[in-house]
């Protein structure tokens, strides 16, 4: 079936003929269900199945609610479906290296908002593992293309949603993809944003490459794509091909005007006009059947005379518009049929390297302290590390300060101590406020720190590049506990350089102690960030920090943490925890400038990495 | 090449990688805990070996307890229960042997050794293992003065100008035997007892008490052990296996070499705080010491007191935590100032002392034999 537009509006490129059966489809779902819900689990796909050929661009329409995003979802492995399967490229979604070749654009995603767009041209390409330089220029160029080029070194911050729309689109075309799947790329955005949305992805779907465009507007997928599929209520309804030559001829014609203004009833029925429930961004849309080129002048006419402004007038297909229409009005429990596809094809998996995931960790890694140094996050922690010692100092400046001067003065005047033994005091003393001051500060910060990171809109734009939810979650606890240890690291060195500016003679060992501060504190991170994947919540996170705290304090000054007053089982199960008080001890002989026990150190590492892959199955986890 | 698709979901894959990392962790922290529960096992076998091997410390009344050779092998022999001793019966008189009154006395430095006490311990058992020969010409040279050194000998006292040796002696011609290795001899009577005399030295035995000292000083020697002991002083203040009282006086000024040379600096600035001190030690395997000193005037106790608790927490703070049998004994350490006088009880660790003797002694088994191509 093939209408011939009427009107130039219709920018649709003569469509990519699909591959041959025998190639690999780009896109293959096969009977996907998923519900949302506990209790009463709520359908939001039922049994929908889809082959989307390479080179197509493939349009999904349908009301808002009906499970266009959650089959986008699924398709991308975002989330895992209750039921059927689903192919990108003939291979699991999940897997990061077939996120390589597809690009994303989420629907309202948040950009990172202190970072530019050239920024995060050169962020992205790190992240996907691509040459940074020439992968900028090309973005550079996409985003001219868009009609960016005034706003390259502008923060995110300060674009518009048209502005963000089409960075986002800029950045998706970044590795050249196979596959670009567009959700909801022109909702929100004025006429002429949605103009160069449309000229790129019609560009694109002209240099061959696979397209889905999902929208909830059926003119916008209409204008672009070559073939639309429509949901209603969790089941793809029907499914067209469009501007294909050969198609089959329409035995009616219907077009659609679009008006500034809603057209009064009476004049409606004086010129054979009905109101369509399409929406359109550019105004009201009215649809008239007509036999003729006349009869359609006519309407156009009659519309004017009444002093109705025209926006824009298109061909449409009326056998999708009533389809549409029907979906649109029907009420719960009536289905207009669902469409089936064919049983799924794989492709060869690609030999993965063994080193990927350790990669694709830092990646996420310096993506998310990138984030967090520009949102000036490591300036906070830096701050109230800084404010921490500094209350700490000033509360107990006698005891600290000038305790120990006097200290010094009294020992020494009382040949207690000679200079190697004072030097170990002091160390001690600074070691020990250096690690309890900076450990339980940090707690509250590693609060602040898990939840955003795993916020939705946020973390979209992360798992729909070339990594996995395991990635993601060690990428987030690599890259806070780095921050902590330069965090850490800073505050030591001015601890260090402040006691010695202040005469106080302490070993360089203290310089160490940052280290063990970071090892404690990652132990305490690594629960946050678990009941952070479990129950997303920033209150929560800070309350299992605090609580894992003075649970492993309390631990740590029992009985069973001395070697041989351990009960057998109670000193297993001590032996399962980190040891925080083992490590401030360590901490202390490092200050005083001797050499560190490894028991302390290697079992709370142990106990870190432990719950670190318990992180990485409840991630995984959480795509259900 | 492409594939009709025949497996089931990814699920089961997913499930057992799950179950891999799951199973991964779980080893992971059951490692620690299994080798937490194997150092503490360990650990609390060799916290009770030391315990095993440290003496009670030294307590008032000690001395009513027999101590007795023990008929397995002295080492094998577990130390003597820590426990409080009973209380002195204030209506029951002590009796005052000649050298117990011979150390009542006032005197700048005396000390008292246990002798029969001493040989009778694991420690001393392993000096002798350790040094052989020294210790076979020691026996063989009291045995040609008629002293048999392990069954004879009781009790020897020592102070700055002279020792008095308690023991078996009654009716041996000890005092004889050993003027008779001296050169012009001379005889002489001193409040009924037979003195010996030489250029130097001098010498007199008391029924089973021997007194040695400088010639002009063998006199004052005699009336110090036959002249009952001063009123004042309690004979049941003399316990321990090993008992030292002196009033430091000369401890410092009178060698200006050793001012500050040989002394730690802590215990120094603790001595100078002390106008006398009293050290009591009961040996076994280990010494359990007890230090006990009067402030000097304008001292407070209770600062010295927190100097050596400073001290002993910076000496435990310091030990390696691998390192049980120490920090064992450093948690025997106590300080009280609850009598105007300090108090301190240590636990000394005699591995210092074995390693000076390269135990196991060279000495305990015969050398092995030298390969002919060895190099001497």
């Amino acid at each position: 079936m093939h209408m011939r537009p009427v009107a130039s509006h219709d920018e649709r490129p003569v469509g990519p003929v699909p591959q041959p059966d025998g190639a690999i489809p780009a896109v293959q779902l096969a009977r996907v269900e998923k519900s949302y819900g506990l209790l009463r689990p709520k359908p939001a796909l039922r049994g929908v199945s889809l082959r989307i050929a390479r080179g197509e661009c493939y349009g999904l329409a349908g009301p808002n609610g009906a499970g266009k995003t959650t089959l986008i979802r699924v398709m991308l492995g975002l989330i895992a479906p209750d039921a059927g399967e689903a192919r990108l490229l003939g291979l699991p979604p999940e897997w990061p290296e077939v996120r390589r070749r597809v690009g994303f654009v989420p629907e309202a995603a948040e950009l990172p908002p202190y970072a530019s767009p050239l920024q995060l041209m050169k962020r992205w390409a790190r992240l996907r593992g691509l040459p940074v330089h020439a992968a900028v220029e090309r973005g550079e160029s996409t985003l001219r293309r868009l009609g960016m080029g005034e706003l390259l070194a502008r923060p995110a911050h300060r674009f518009s949603k048209g502005e963000k729309q089409r960075t986002l689109l800029a950045l998706s075309l970044l590795g050249e993809p196979e596959l670009l799947v567009l959700d909801e790329p022109t909702d929100g955005l004025d006429p002429l944003g949605r103009a160069l949305v449309r000229k790129v992805i019609l560009e694109e779907c002209a240099a061959g490459r696979t397209v889905f465009v999902n929208s909830h507007l059926l003119s916008e997928t209409e204008r672009v794509c070559t073939r639309v599929g429509i949901l209603h209520r969790g089941q793809l309804v029907r499914e067209e091909v469009l501007g294909r030559a050969g198609a089959g001829a329409d035995e009616r014609a219907t077009s659609a005007l679009v008006v500034a203004a809603p057209i009064p009833v009476q004049l409606e029925s004086a010129l054979g006009v009905r109101r369509s429930v399409r929406e359109d961004g550019a105004g009201h849309v009215y649809l008239v059947d007509h036999e003729d080129l006349e009869s359609l002048n006519h309407a156009i006419d009659g519309l004017r005379a009444a002093g109705v402004r025209l926006v824009e007038v298109r061909r449409i297909r009326r056998d999708l518009e009533e389809t549409f229409t029907l979906v649109a009005t029907s009420g719960p429990g009536e289905s207009p049929g669902t469409v089936e596809a064919g049983e799924l094809v794989d492709a060869p998996p690609a030999p993965g390297s063994p080193l990927r995931g350790a990669r694709a960790t830092i990646r996420v890694a310096r993506e998310i302290a990138s984030d967090l140094i520009a949102r000036k996050m490591a300036h906070a922690a830096v701050a109230g590390a800084a404010l921490v010692l500094a209350t700490m100092f000033f509360a107990l400046r006698n005891q600290i300060v000038q305790g120990m001067a006097a200290t010094a003065r009294q020992f020494r005047g009382g040949g207690m101590f000679d200079d190697a033994q004072l030097t170990n005091v002091l160390g001690r003393g600074a070691a020990a406020g250096e690690y309890w001051s900076l450990l339980v500060g940090s707690v509250f910060l590693s609060a602040l720190f898990a939840p955003p990171l795993l916020e939705t809109r946020r973390s979209t734009l992360l798992l729909a590049q070339p990594v996995s939810r395991a990635d993601v979650a060690n990428g987030i606890f690599a890259s806070v506990a780095a921050l902590a240890l330069a965090v850490f690291g800073v505050s030591g060195v001015a601890l260090f350089a402040g006691l010695r500016l202040l005469g106080l003679p302490v070993a360089p060992g203290l310089l160490l102690v940052p280290l063990l501060t970071t090892v404690a504190f990652a132990s305490i991170y690594a629960g946050v960030l678990l009941a952070t994947y479990l129950l997303p919540n920033g209150l929560l996170a800070g309350m299992v920090g605090v609580a894992t705290l003075l649970a492993l304090v309390v631990a740590g000054n029992a009985d069973a943490a001395q070697p041989g007053n351990a009960q057998q089982l109670a000193g297993f199960f001590f032996g399962l925890l980190p040891k925080l008080v083992g490590l401030h001890r360590e901490a202390m002989r490092l200050g005083g400038g001797s050499g560190v026990g490894a028991f302390a150190i290697a079992s709370t590492v142990a106990y870190t990495l432990a719950l670190v892959l318990v992180v990485q199955i409840v991630a995984r986890r959480s795509e259900r | 090449m492409t594939r009709i698709w025949q497996k089931p979901p990814g699920e089961r894959a997913r499930a057992r990688r799950d179950l891999r990392m799951a199973v991964a962790a779980i080893l992971l922290l059951a490692l620690c805990g299994g080798i937490w529960v194997w150092m503490s096992a360990t650990a609390s076998e060799r916290r009770e070996k030391v315990l095993a091997a440290v003496p009670a410390f030294p307590a008032r009344g000690q001395d009513e307890q027999p101590r007795r050779a023990w008929p397995g092998g002295v080492s094998q022999q577990p130390a003597p229960a820590r426990q409080a001793p009973p209380p002195p019966d204030p209506a029951r008189q002590p009796r005052v042997d000649p050298i117990t009154s011979f150390v009542l006395k006032p005197a700048p430095y005396v000390a008292l050794v246990h002798v029969n006490a001493l040989l009778n311990t694991p420690l001393f058992a392993r000096i002798k293992e350790c040094v052989p020969a020294g210790w076979r010409q020691v026996t063989e040279g009291m045995a040609e003065l008629g002293i048999d050194v392990e069954r004879d000998v009781d009790r020897l006292a020592m102070m700055g100008d002279g020792m008095a040796l308690s023991g078996f002696f009654q009716g041996k011609p000890i005092a004889q035997n050993i003027a008779s290795q001296w050169s012009e001899v001379e005889e002489r009577s001193y409040r009924g007892q037979t003195l010996w005399l030489s250029h130097n030295m001098g010498m007199a035995q008391v029924g089973n008490l021997l007194v040695l000292g400088p010639r002009d000083s063998i006199e004052p020697l005699l009336d110090r052990a036959l002249d009952p002991a001063p009123a004042a002083a309690d004979p049941q203040d003399i316990y321990g296996d090993v008992f030292v009282r002196t009033d430091l006086t000369g401890l410092y000024d009178s060698d200006p070499r050793r001012d500050g040379a040989s002394t730690p600096d802590a215990m120094r600035a603790l001595l100078e705080g002390l106008s006398g001190v009293v050290v009591r030690a009961n040996v076994w395997d280990l010494v359990a010491l007890s230090v006990e000193g009067k402030p000097q005037a304008g001292r407070n106790v209770a600062d010295l007191a927190q100097m050596a608790r400073g001290a002993i927490s910076l000496a435990k703070e310091q030990l390696d935590p691998g390192d049980v049998e120490l920090a064992t004994l450093a948690n025997l350490a106590k300080v009280d100032a609850s009598k105007d006088a300090l108090q301190i009880d240590l636990a000394l660790p005699a591995s210092e002392l074995f390693d000076k003797l390269h135990f196991p002694c060279p000495g305990a088994q015969p050398p092995e034999p030298r390969a002919s191509g060895d190099v001497p």
